[in-house]
């Protein structure tokens, strides 16, 4: 197994791509740590795992709140006894013009997105560093990487900062055996907490996420959450400061035919 | 395991990163024909993979030329009845490292010939044979010399690698529909005879240490890391990836030269 005897946190894992990541990352063999806001959906996706034969157990923690995290962290450790891996996946999404958009989404946006992730790197380094070195993915997005219509600034500019500091927490503690890289997923179709498996069965949901990039279907959690495998688990031992876009092939194709935005 | 039913071609397969991938794509249970220009080391490295019950075959080819590359995909096709995925990853340099407008032309072309057109001709065979199986896989060895570029390189080995990314996102672009993915490694510096390190020397604590100082990173890469971005690109893992670059450089090109 990929991360036999590794612990991984996975943050925002009561849903989407983090759900897909911490079912994945259990099965190949680590302890996870279950973190999100709503104990309920964690607690399912524990249940789950644990009923796979896999090990888990949900922390609750809003990673917006450094408190918090430094207390996911330690609690990980209590739980475990080490942090081998920390895939920062907690986002929101936010949408419209950037002009238009308040003070208050762009804050909110920025903090959830991009302060998260820095507040993972900083209070993960330490227990690396401890544990003789670690792994840190952070999801990023294709909209940090090319812009779109539909997303907001705030979104757009929290994702690219996330691929900066990526490199920078990479190229800080190389040295310390802490590898630090980042996925860049386009769109992926996830059963979240306001989509659920019948929206994503509409076809004409289907059709439209199909037809947004070159490949002709529609990526799932699961898609990303072997990409994060890859980069948790010692296979990637020589990756660091990289960003693993996937995306079926939209950041580089021109625009399709169609409405796409 | 990850790559069970498929078959693979291998270019560059008798040393370095493509030896390994062979190796490993055998051991994650592909049917692999390696392909080179060594007959006897090739044949030798088919029998290792034998050795360890994996099925290999070889097939003589000089990848800039478009005969032997079509008889490379005749052969796995002929020999396994499919093609799944092909590594284009041999690659060669002059050796030349200074003025670009000093390259000689013949060596210009012939780093060019083998790196660029080498990776467009594996795609030209290969392409109608994925569409017959109704997709695949195909993974093209850049290099981070795409991406940056140090005073001591050589012009032609940067452009051709260059090229190859380039080659990547628009092949991955037009054979998406076919369900074909197409993308790119670039890898820093990594442990392979094209820059001294023979096969045999790959785990020599000295010879690995003498290089750290080349990325933060504290070690330089072995061909095996490159295999395993190569595995992750070729196996089903990586279905909605393509069109994607993945640097596997240590963090080299994360980092301004004057702190590494």
């Amino acid at each position: 197994m990929r991360l036999d005897g590794k612990v991984a946190i996975v943050t925002g894992s009561t849903a989407g791509i983090g759900k897909g990541a911490a079912v994945l990352f259990a099965k190949e063999g680590a302890r996870v740590v279950v973190s999100g806001r709503t104990v309920d959906a964690g607690e399912r996706v524990v249940e789950e795992i644990r009923a796979g034969g896999g090990e888990a157990t949900f922390i609750r923690a809003d990673v917006s709140e450094a408190a918090e995290v430094q207390r996911l962290v330690q609690e990980t450790v209590s739980a475990y006894g080490k942090l081998d891996v920390l895939f920062n996946n907690a986002g929101i999404g936010t949408t419209g013009l950037t002009a238009d958009e308040s003070e208050e989404s762009w804050d909110r946006c920025m903090t959830v997105n991009l302060k998260s992730v820095f507040l993972g790197i900083k209070y993960a380094v330490p227990e690396m560093i401890r544990n003789g070195g670690g792994s840190i993915v952070s999801n990023a997005s294709m909209w940090g990487v090319t812009a779109s219509h539909r997303c907001a600034g705030s979104y757009v500019a929290s994702k690219a900062a996330i691929i900066g500091l990526t490199k920078k927490a990479a190229l800080d503690y190389a040295k310390q055996k802490i590898r630090v890289n980042c996925i860049s997923p386009g769109d992926i179709g996830f059963v979240g907490l306001d989509r659920d498996d019948e929206y994503w069965s509409q076809p004409d949901i289907v059709k439209d996420m199909e037809t947004r990039q070159p490949y002709p279907h529609m990526g799932t959690p699961e898609d990303c959450a072997y990409a994060a495998l890859y980069l948790a688990s010692d296979e990637s031992a020589f990756v660091t400061g990289s960003n693993l876009v996937l995306d079926g092939g939209m950041t580089i194709a021109e625009i399709l035919a169609g409405g796409r935005g | 395991m990850r790559l069970e039913g498929k078959v693979a071609i291998v270019t560059g397969a008798t040393a370095g990163m493509g030896r390994a991938a062979a190796e490993l794509f055998a051991e994650e249970g592909a049917k692999v024909v390696l392909c080179g220009r060594r007959e006897s080391l090739g044949q030798e490295i088919v029998d290792v993979i034998k050795g360890r019950g994996g099925e290999a075959t070889f097939a003589q080819a000089d990848v800039a030329r478009a005969e032997d590359v079509r008889r490379v995909v005749e052969t796995a096709v002929g020999t396994y009845g499919r093609l799944d995925v092909l590594f284009n990853n041999a690659g060669t340099d002059s050796g030349f490292q200074d003025d670009p407008a000093q390259e000689t032309e013949e060596d210009w072309d012939r780093v060019i010939a083998v790196n660029l057109k080498g990776t467009f001709l594996g795609m030209k065979y290969a392409v109608p044979e994925m569409r017959k199986v109704g997709g695949g896989s195909i993974i093209n060895n850049s290099s981070v010399w795409d991406v940056q570029a140090p005073l001591s390189s050589t012009p032609s080995y940067h452009a051709s690698k260059g090229g190859v990314t380039a080659l990547t996102k628009k092949a991955a672009v037009v054979y998406a529909a076919d369900n074909i993915r197409v993308n790119a490694l670039n890898p820093g510096a990594v442990a392979t005879e094209m820059v001294d390190i023979p096969w045999d020397k790959l785990d020599d604590p000295d010879l690995i240490e003498s290089r750290k100082h080349l990325q933060p990173l504290p070690r330089m890469g072995h061909p095996r890391d490159v295999a395993y971005a190569a595995l992750y690109f070729a196996s089903d893992e990586s279905a909605f990836v393509t069109g994607a670059t993945l640097l596997v450089d240590g963090g080299q090109s994360s980092a301004y030269r004057d702190v590494v």
